[in-house]
Formats: C-alpha cells, structure tokens, sequence
C-alpha cells in the first residue's frame, strides 16, 4: 500500500500534530465560553486566538490526509470568522455549535486512524447553514460555492470555497500554489513539515493542503522518491517577494488567478479514481464529500494504526527542571566517585563526607524528580467551564463558576485519578446543590447561583475545594435515610452532631438509590468519591448550612511515588503500611490497659476506648494463601492467640479495623515500585518497596484487603459509627503549653485561661512574701509552680510568661517561661506517676512528658484564707448528714478524674461512668444511693441529653438534679439542655461554681426528703 | 503448523541457553532472551499470587517476579540448592526470573536439528515447546517462552504465531 509510505515518513509528526492540536483544543473551549460571556463585546485578540487554532489544525490535517478533521475544522473557521468580523454573534447557540464541532474534532483527532470514518454531515450542515444565513442575500451561496483558480504559467486548476477566496481576496491578499516535494524539499534538508506549517502561518493562510498519493508510485514503480505536497497560500506578499518563503523552490510557487467557476465540478469528477488508497487530491463539493470519504477512509484507517494514547504517556518538563537534574546527576556521580575511593583507601573520615554528599545529592534529586511529576491542577479544573455551563443549561440554572489556583501543582498520578470524584462533586453541586433561579429568588439569593472551586497548598498538602451557595445539606434528611436503609441505628443517630449526619452520606448504600438524592440534594456515589480520595490519601470533610450552601473540602498529599510508611512484620516477613492509612498502633495484654480483644460471633474485635474495631489476622490471612517455602527459613509460626498482640488500626477512610501482626518496625520513606504483570491480580497489595537492608517488603492496600479479608460485611456498621465519630472524638483537650521552669514542660486546659502576657522578670515584685504585679491598675497574685510543688524555682531575670486565670473568682497570674504555645492532643492523662500538689498529673504532647498544672491547688498554696478557709465553714458537717453520692458521667479521662477528685475532695461519694448508658446502668444499680447526677453533654453511645430524658422520663429517678457540664456553654445547648430536663449548666473545671451549685441542690433534695 | 514455525523463525544457526528441570528433564530456551543468569538471591514470598510465582526479588534496584518454571510446566517445584539459578528474561518489556534446578550451558545449533516435538515430552504440552532437539545427554525441549509466560494455566491457545 502507497499510503503506508506516508505512514513510516510521517508517525512522528503525526505524534506532534496529535498532540499540538490537543493543546490548542484544550484552550479553544474556555475561550470560546469566556467569548460568549463578551457577547457582542467582541475580544478581536481572543477570537483570533481560536480563529488561528481552527485554522492551524485544518492546515496540517490536510497534510495527513485527515479529510474530516479538515473539513470541519475549515466550516468552524468560516463561523469564526464570521463572529471576528462582528457578523455572527457569539451567543449561546453558537457557542453551542462551535462546541460540538470542537469536541468532535477532538474525538477524530484522538484516533486519526478512524477520523474519516466519523459522521459529521449534521456539524458541517448547522455550520455552513450558520454562516450563510448571516451572509447578505447575494453572498449566501459563497459558503458552499467553489471558485477555480488558474495557476500563472500552467498547471492542475486548483478550486477554492468561495467564501474563503473572497474573505482572503478582500483582505488584500494573493493566492499561490505551491509543489513541493516532501522528499526532497523538506525530509532531506532535514526540515519537518509542521515546521514548516508554521513558518507559513506566520505569513499567511494556507487555504488548502494536500498530499498526492497518485503520484507516489506504487511499489512495483522501480522509483518511489517523490512525495509531492500541494498546498494553496493566501498572502499579501507580492510575487517578488514570495521566495523568502520558498528558497530554492521558485519554480514551484505560481500565483492564483481567477478562472470560472464552472469548471468546479468537472475537476473533482475527474480526478477521482477509485483507488482505495486515494487520498482527497482536490478539494470536491459538499455534496460528493460523503462519498468520497467513505472510500478513502478505509485505507487510511487500515494503514495508519497510530497509538492513540501514546502523547499521553509523555511529559513536558520546564528546562530549568531538566538543568537541574542535569547537575544533579553529575555530582551523583562525583559522589560515586569520592564513596569509591574513600572505600578503596578504607578512609573512614572521607567515607563519612561521600555519605552525607550522597545523601544530600539523593534529597535533591528526588526533589527535582518530583518537580517533574508536578502538574498544575488546571489540567482538571479546565473541564469544569464547560461541564458546568452544559449542566446548568440542561437544567434551566444560572451557574457562575469561580476558579482559583489554577497553578497549583499535584503530582500527575493524583491529578488523574482526582479527575473523576472532582467531576463527580461539581456535578452533583449543580445538579443538586444550586437551586433553580425562580427557588433562588424565592429563598432571597441572588438568581445566578455560585460554584467555586479553589485549590491551595496548606501545610504541605493541597486542599481543594468545591463550595456552592446552594440549598445546603440536610443532616436530617440524610440521617432518616441512612437510618431507614438499615445503615446506622437511631441509637447512634441520637448522639450524632449535624455534621457527623453528613459524612452518612459518603456511606455505602446510602447513596445507591436515587431517591436518596433527591431527598437529601446530594448523595449519588459519593461513596465513590470517598474512596477514590481515600486511595488518594486524600481527606474530605463537609462544611454545609441548610438554605446557604455547602463546601467540601478535600485535602491531598503532593505525591504519591514517596510515601512515608510504617513497615510491620508477620512471620518474619515484612509488610509496608502507608503512614496514610495508620490511625494509631498499641500493644494488646489481655487483662492490662484498656483496649482488649473480644470475640462477637465468630469475629474478633478491638474495643478500643469506646470504639468496636473488627481484626484481620494478617498473618491467618496471609497462610491461607500459602506458598510452599523454598528458602527453608524457619519462620516463628507463634500464632498469636491469646497472646499479646500488636495491632495496627488503619483506616480505609470509610472504615476501620485493626491488623494483628507479630511486630512493628520502623517508619520509613519508601519509594513505590509496582509489581510484575504476573501478580497485577492481587490487589491487596498496592506494589512492593525495598527496604533500606536491601531486602523487599509488599506494601499493604488496606481498603482492598478489608474487601480480600471479607470485612466489609461486619464494617458497614462499624464505618457509620467510625465516620459518625470522626470530628466527635471528646478526649481531645486543648492546652496551653509552658516552660516552668525552663527544662519543665508544662500544661494547663485552655479553657481555664483568660489570657496570656509577656512581662520582664523585673516587674514581678515581692510584696508581703508574695509575687506580685500591676496589671490593669490593680495588683496582681502571681503564682509560679514552684509554690506548691517540688519543682525548680521560675529565673529572677528575662522574659516570662503571665497566664491569666480566675480562680475561685480571683485572678490570678501563672507564671512560666518562653515560649508558650497551645496544641491539640488526644493523649490519655496519667494521674499517679507525677501527681503532687499542684501538679494534677502528666500527658504526652509532641512526644515530651508535659505536666498538667491544677490551679486550685496552686491558688489554694497562694491564698489559702480564701480557697480551703471559706470552703471549711460552708462545708455541711460530716456526721450530720449521710455522706452524699454523686453520680458522674464524662467520657474524657482527663476532665473524669479531675473532676471525680474535687467531687471527692468536698466530701462527695463518686459514681464515675465514662458514657451517658454506662451511667444509666450504674443509677438503676444504685437507685436509692445517689442524690445528684453531674454529666458531660458530648459522651458516647448516650450524651449528656439523652441520660437526661431517661432520668427524667423514669419516676424512680425523675427527681434528681442533674448538673450538666460543657467545655463552652453557648446559649443554644442550655436551651436544649433545658429542654431536655437538665437542672443546671456549669463549665467544666469551675470547680467553685459546681460545687456551690451541687450544694445548693443535693441541699434542697436532701430537705425534700426529709 | 510446528514445522512452519521452526522454519520462519529459526533460520540459521540457533543459540540455546540449556537447564535442567526437576529430576531429568533438560530444556532450553532461545539464548537471545536471556538477558542475565544470576544466583537464586533472597526471595521474598507474595501470599495469594499464582502457585508458579515464587517471589519477587530484589534485582540492583529493581523488582522482579520469579517464576517457578518447574511448577508452570507441572513438573514440581524447584528445590533450592547451591546451583539453582534464575535467567533472567526478558517478557513484555518487564525483567521476569525463571527459577531453574541446574544451568547446563549454551548450545549452538542449526535450526534444522530442530526436530517437532511430540505430543508430549516429559509431561510438558506441546504447544509450550518450540520443538526438541539433541544434547549430549538425550533430548531437550526448546520452550516457546511466550507461551509459557503469557496466560494463567496450561490451556493456552494463543500460539498460533
């Protein structure tokens, strides 16, 4: 076949043509919308920007014998022009067309080799009937009709679209045709055709391009070098000057002069064989084409197989970036260099040196590796104009859509696979989320709706967002649904906060029935995109107000090819766990500490704190897929059974459970290797790494292995729970963090501090024997720890931190030393090992052992006439009442014990329970015994409100009081509490106020009874 | 069909890289896709992976999977022994270890001494089999290593090439 000659001259360049024409596509479609929105504001530059795009694709598509990519692109030019010259309107069905006819051109440009096949009669028809109806009366028919020109000094007449021949001829421009010799012109001077596309474009417009095959030869010719190229050139140089852009080819350009157009049809007849090979050799009227096509397109698309997504697969990477590396490989291998011979002279000193250059050269190196990966998040949001306007178009809404950060720049692999769930949730924002324009005007909103989407680093991750002003989320809604398919129980739904409803709907199953969606506005596979950011390592989070909109906001790693990961070992052999997916590690020894093992059925699970967590046995799982063993190591088959075990908590995102392996190793950076095509089955491995000893180490896919370990079943439940309890975890304090003194790392509960000051050390003045300090006029008690407790005293001289607190309704000042800080931590907080007077006990934050610093103990050693004095003599006598029993219910260690303490240390019986049903078993236990209830609001399985219904909902119990007790007391929760029979509200750690309060209550109980 | 296929592509002179299989099976594959033959090194075990996938290994930074070739011919398992050894070859433009018992060495022969093989030669199907030819020791099967590598059981079908 004669067109395979073409083939073998032209695979490369069809590689570029592919991928240039793709650039300028991806640009065409945001600024065709950003021309429309102009309107009649015609922007002359942009539209010529898409004019020149078109016009470039239709010029070398020629070349490739790509008729319908050619005809097309030429009848999308013709409106364009149109729109340039201000005669056609952009407007939206315009725009509509010129869309279409894009992605269609984009279709047959993706697969080349089938373009000609493609059916475009319907694009070619609307846009040619487009244009001639703008056209004035006498010049409609220019759009179809043809002109012959005569070459100057003989030759083939060439024919041209009128319209065409008319525009360039009114621009002032001449015609030329041009033979060239792809062979000889071009290939052997080593030029390349696109380039030389180019050099014309800048010139003028090539109005037509073919390739004639017929005079090739076939393979029996005893010469085939020649490969001639036609092309016709519209340009305002003159003939004297035109060889500037054909040197050495003067005999071969001849001006165009006007002939009749009557010869039109005859010269195309007449040169079409029916030869299947032919490629289109003169341009034939509209009419014939379809024909025509049909026979070419079956050589071309059997001679032309062209690795459709073979431009996907490159890269382009900025210079500098390249640079670079460049460098960096090099002194890579000086420090090869120096390592060698620092071993050959067995110089340990130079060794160390070449370790530390080839270290710091590895972290460059990988940096810049990255560089290259990095692809701006453009790439993905670029879709989003169109899919946006389509969508809202479709369904009668007005939908602005805002793009920030555009440049942000992820890893090529996230960018790929964030393509979908992204597309998915701006989707689902304007389908669901942005209410019609008449529902909007209703509500007060502006009728356009809003969508934005945003992406930004923060952190050392880059979170996006997808916010719309639409209805917003209805937890509720969403919540009865999830409860009525069986997905989470009423129970669990009760203590459920409005957010915690929301993350139902990333629930599986949730989200399959498309009443959901209409019911609760969002929902549709958003399980999908839950675990498709999960795989991701991404994190999502909804942000929503019923009536306002809603936001969601995914955070991501940069890159995936490195990852941070924690390498266990099961029977000697070593698994790698994304850092990613690893929510905590611990150490099981049934009947020590409180997480255990239980078994519920047939299944074992994790109680950890108040969580279920289901097990896999990685090691159980691992053995069923026994392979017989060639290295005849023996592996320590000590199965854990009642044993000890080390569990590893991962998370899938939307669920949990616990691994049991034999040990736990290091965390380390690994770099992801995938495995060979022989094990591309196994998904739960997501690739193998190799450890710093040389040896190999699969790494786990945790969500796959949940599904390969038949997990999923036992989950569901647990996921509701665990995605219920994802933002709900109550035993995160907030500290304040402090030096006192400067070794000694200290804490207080932020919630007890007013406020913290810099003062010099020389403002603390002795008076009385006491620190003191002017503050706001007044003079303030300064307590340093040191006062109660056996701990250094505070530096006379430097900076020092005064924290603000009021105690028993004085302020008083800590004092500490620089600097001070204030972390979040979920750390448990021991009581005993560090517990002296003033210090309340110690937590671990940022892996130091901090001191938690009680401040009624340190103000009672500061003023004891008004701490334990005032105290003593309203304190009932002891004897002449029975002692009291309170009943408290907290689910945070820290706040339980202290307040069981204080509870303790006025005289009270305690009954501690860390849940809300938990404390409601103890009552029924100890009915007659306990004479007040003190509760947290936010608890586990049962809050705060709940226990409080049911104590007032059972006559045995109705009568007591129950003190409620919050981190921040906001008038909307005293209302509910109120509501829900609560006695009283007290902040937590006002130790003064509560117990006034329990006083004045169990008081009041104890006369009622009597 | 076997005879046409020794003559398209094993014109000329043939190199063959010869090993042993189980207890006396000798075979052999085309030289020219033997990229390295190395030591047997530490093999690291992939659970729930295709009986005939040994491990994978660390190969100079690279990781490879290890065919057991004698159990992807049903002939056993390779023992591990002081002269197991893997040739490395090369499948799909991915480096793949074939686990052999015993590298014998290289052959050089013509490619008429190629003989079509029997329906069966020491229990391995035919159509894994280029043909036979003759060693010092008796008779060898030259492995078509496509077919070996390629599909997940003895039921290929995709040999007509």
């Amino acid at each position: 076949m004669d067109s395979e000659l073409n083939v073998a001259l032209n695979d490369e360049l069809l590689v570029e043509f592919i991928s240039e024409s793709r650039d300028h596509l991806t640009t065409i479609e945001s600024d065709l919308l950003a021309m429309e929105e102009g309107g009649s504001n015609i922007d002359s530059e942009l539209v010529n920007k898409v004019f020149r795009a078109a016009h470039s694709i239709k010029g070398a598509s020629g070349y490739f014998g790509l008729t319908k990519v050619k005809e097309l692109a030429h009848r999308a030019e013709t409106v364009l022009d149109m729109i340039r010259s201000g005669r056609i309107p952009p407007n939206a069905e315009v725009t509509n067309l010129l869309l279409c006819a894009f992605d269609r051109l984009r279709e047959m440009i993706n697969r080349p080799g089938e373009s000609n096949g493609t059916n475009i009669d319907d694009l070619v028809e609307s846009l040619t009937a487009l244009a001639s109806s703008f056209l004035p009366g006498e010049k409609k028919s220019s759009v179809w009709e043809r002109v012959t020109l005569e070459p100057q000094g003989g030759g083939a007449p060439v024919m041209l679209s009128k319209f065409d021949y008319e525009r360039a001829k009114d621009a002032g421009n001449r015609f030329y045709v041009v033979e060239m010799d792809l062979i000889h012109d071009i290939e052997r001077r080593g030029e390349n055709v696109l380039a030389v596309f180019r050099r014309l474009f800048a010139a003028g417009q090539v109005v037509d391009c073919e390739v004639d095959f017929e005079s090739v030869g076939t393979l029996d010719d005893p010469i085939c070098n020649r490969v001639p190229l036609k092309l016709v050139l519209a340009t305002t140089l003159g003939p004297d000057k035109i060889d500037v852009l054909f040197p050495e080819m003067q005999d071969r350009v001849k001006l165009l002069s006007e002939h009749s157009a009557e010869a039109a049809k005859e010269g195309s007849e007449k040169t079409r064989e029916d030869s299947v090979a032919e490629m289109q050799a003169v341009l034939e009227t509209p009419g014939s084409e379809v024909a025509q096509a049909q026979t070419s397109h079956t050589s071309i698309g059997t001679s032309r197989p062209v690795k459709s997504n073979s431009t996907e697969d490159s890269v382009r990477v900025n210079v500098a970036t390249l640079e670079l590396l460049m460098n960096l490989a090099g002194e890579l291998v000086l420090g090869r260099n120096q390592l060698r011979a620092s071993i050959a002279q067995k110089n340990g000193q130079a060794l160390d040196a070449a370790d530390q250059r080839i270290n710091q050269i590895t972290s460059e190196l990988q940096d810049a590796v990255m560089q290259t990966r990095l692809q701006p998040i453009g790439n993905v949001f670029g879709k989003f104009p169109r899919l946006v306007r389509d969508l809202a178009a479709s369904l009668g809404k007005e939908v602005q859509l805002e793009i920030q950060g555009k440049e942000v720049a992820l890893d090529r692999s996230i960018i790929e696979s964030l393509s979908d769930p992204l597309t998915h949730m701006v989707r689902n924002a304007v389908d669901h989320g942005i209410e019609p324009p008449e529902i909007r005007i209703r509500a007060g909103k502006a009728r356009q709706g809003v969508l934005n989407l945003d992406a930004r680093h923060e952190a050392g991750h880059v979170v996006v967002e997808i916010a719309d002003d639409g209805r917003g989320l209805d937890a509720e809604r969403i919540a009865k649904s999830a409860m009525s398919k069986g997905l989470v129980t009423a129970e669990k739904l009760d203590r459920m906060t409005a957010k915690e409803k929301m993350s139902l709907i990333f629930l599986p199953g949730l989200s399959t029935n498309s009443e959901v969606s209409e019911i609760s506005g969002r929902g549709v596979g958003m399980d999908v995109v839950k675990t498709n950011l999960d795989r991701l390592g991404g994190k999502v989070e909804i942000i929503s107000t019923v009536g306002s909109g809603t936001r969601f906001r995914i955070k991501l790693p940069l890159t995936l090819a490195i990852i941070p990961s924690l390498i266990v070992s099961v029977e000697g052999e070593r698994f790698a766990i994304p850092q990613i997916n690893v929510e905590e590690m611990c150490h099981v020894v049934p009947g020590q500490g409180r997480a255990r093992v239980e078994t519920v059925g047939n299944a074992q699970v994790l109680v950890l704190r108040d969580r279920l967590i289901p097990l896999v046995r990685l090691g159980e799982y691992l053995s069923a897929g026994e392979i017989s063993d060639r290295r005849g190591s023996e592996r320590d088959s000590q199965r854990e059974k009642g044993d000890a075990s080390n569990i590893v908590v991962v998370t899938t995102g939307a669920q949990s459970y616990g691994l049991v392996v034999s040990g736990f190793h290091d965390a380390e950076e690994i770099v992801v290797k995938p495995l060979g095509g022989h094990l591309k089955g196994l998904e739960e491995y997501a690739g193998a790494t190799i450890l710093g000893d040389g040896s190999l180490a699969l790494i786990l896919d945790v969500a796959n292995l949940a599904v390969k370990a038949s997990l999923s079943a036992t989950g569901i439940s647990d996921t509701a729970a665990k995605i219920a309890h994802e933002d709900a975890s109550n035993d995160r304090h907030t500290f304040v963090l402090f030096h006192n003194p400067p070794n000694v790392l200290c804490a207080l509960p932020l919630n007890t501090v007013r406020r913290i000051e810099r003062v010099d050390a020389a403002c603390v003045e002795m008076i009385g024997g006491r620190r003191t300090m002017k503050l706001d006029g007044g003079l303030l008690p300064l307590a340093t720890l040191s006062d109660a407790a056996q701990v250094e005293p505070i530096p006379a001289s430097g900076e020092l931190a005064v924290i603000l607190a009021t105690v028993r309704g004085v302020d008083i000042g800590l004092l500490g030393t620089l600097p001070v800080d204030v972390v979040e931590t979920s750390g448990s907080v021991e009581h005993t090992t560090h517990r002296q007077s003033g210090i309340a006990g110690s937590t671990i934050i940022q892996g130091r052992t901090a001191l938690i610093v009680d401040l009624y103990e340190l103000a009672d050693s500061l003023l004891p006439e008004r701490g334990n004095g005032r105290l003593a003599t309203e304190r009932p006598e002891p004897g002449i009442e029975r002692q009291l029993t309170v009943l408290l219910a907290e689910d945070s260690d820290f706040f339980r014990s202290q307040i069981e303490r204080f509870l303790k240390e006025d005289g009270y019986a305690v009954l501690a329970a860390n849940d809300g049903e938990a404390a409601w078993e103890l009552l029924l236990r100890s009915l007659d015994e306990v004479s007040a209830v003190v509760t947290d609001i936010e608890m586990p399985r049962l809050d705060g409100l709940g226990l409080t219904r049911r104590i007032r909902a059972d006559a045995l119990t109705a009568h007591l009081p129950v003190i409620a007790l919050t981190s921040l007391a906001a008038d909307d929760d005293a209302a509910r509490g109120l509501a829900a029979g609560i006695s009283d509200y007290q902040t937590k750690l006002d130790r003064d106020r509560l117990l006034e309060r329990l006083r004045e209550y169990t008081h009041a109980a104890a006369a009622a009874n009597v | 069909m076997q005879e046409k296929v020794v003559n398209s592509e094993y014109a000329g002179e043939l190199l063959v890289c010869t090993f042993a299989l189980g207890e006396n099976g000798v075979f052999g594959i085309d030289a020219t896709l033997v990229q390295e033959v190395a030591m047997m090194g530490e093999l690291t075990p992939v659970r729930h992976a295709p009986a005939f996938v040994a491990g994978i290994r660390n190969l100079r930074g690279r990781i490879i999977t290890v065919i057991d070739l004698c159990e992807r011919l049903g002939l056993g398992v390779v023992r591990a022994t002081p002269e197991t050894r893997l040739l490395i070859a090369d499948w799909n433009g991915e480096p793949v270890g074939l686990l052999v018992d015993r590298v014998e060495g290289t052959l050089a022969m013509e490619a008429g001494a190629l003989q079509r093989a029997p329906s069966n030669i020491s229990n391995v199907q035919s159509e894994k089999l280029r043909g036979v030819f003759r060693t010092g020791h008796g008779l060898a099967g030259l492995l078509h290593l496509p077919s070996v590598l390629d599909g997940n059981s003895g039921s290929d079908t995709s040999l007509a090439e």
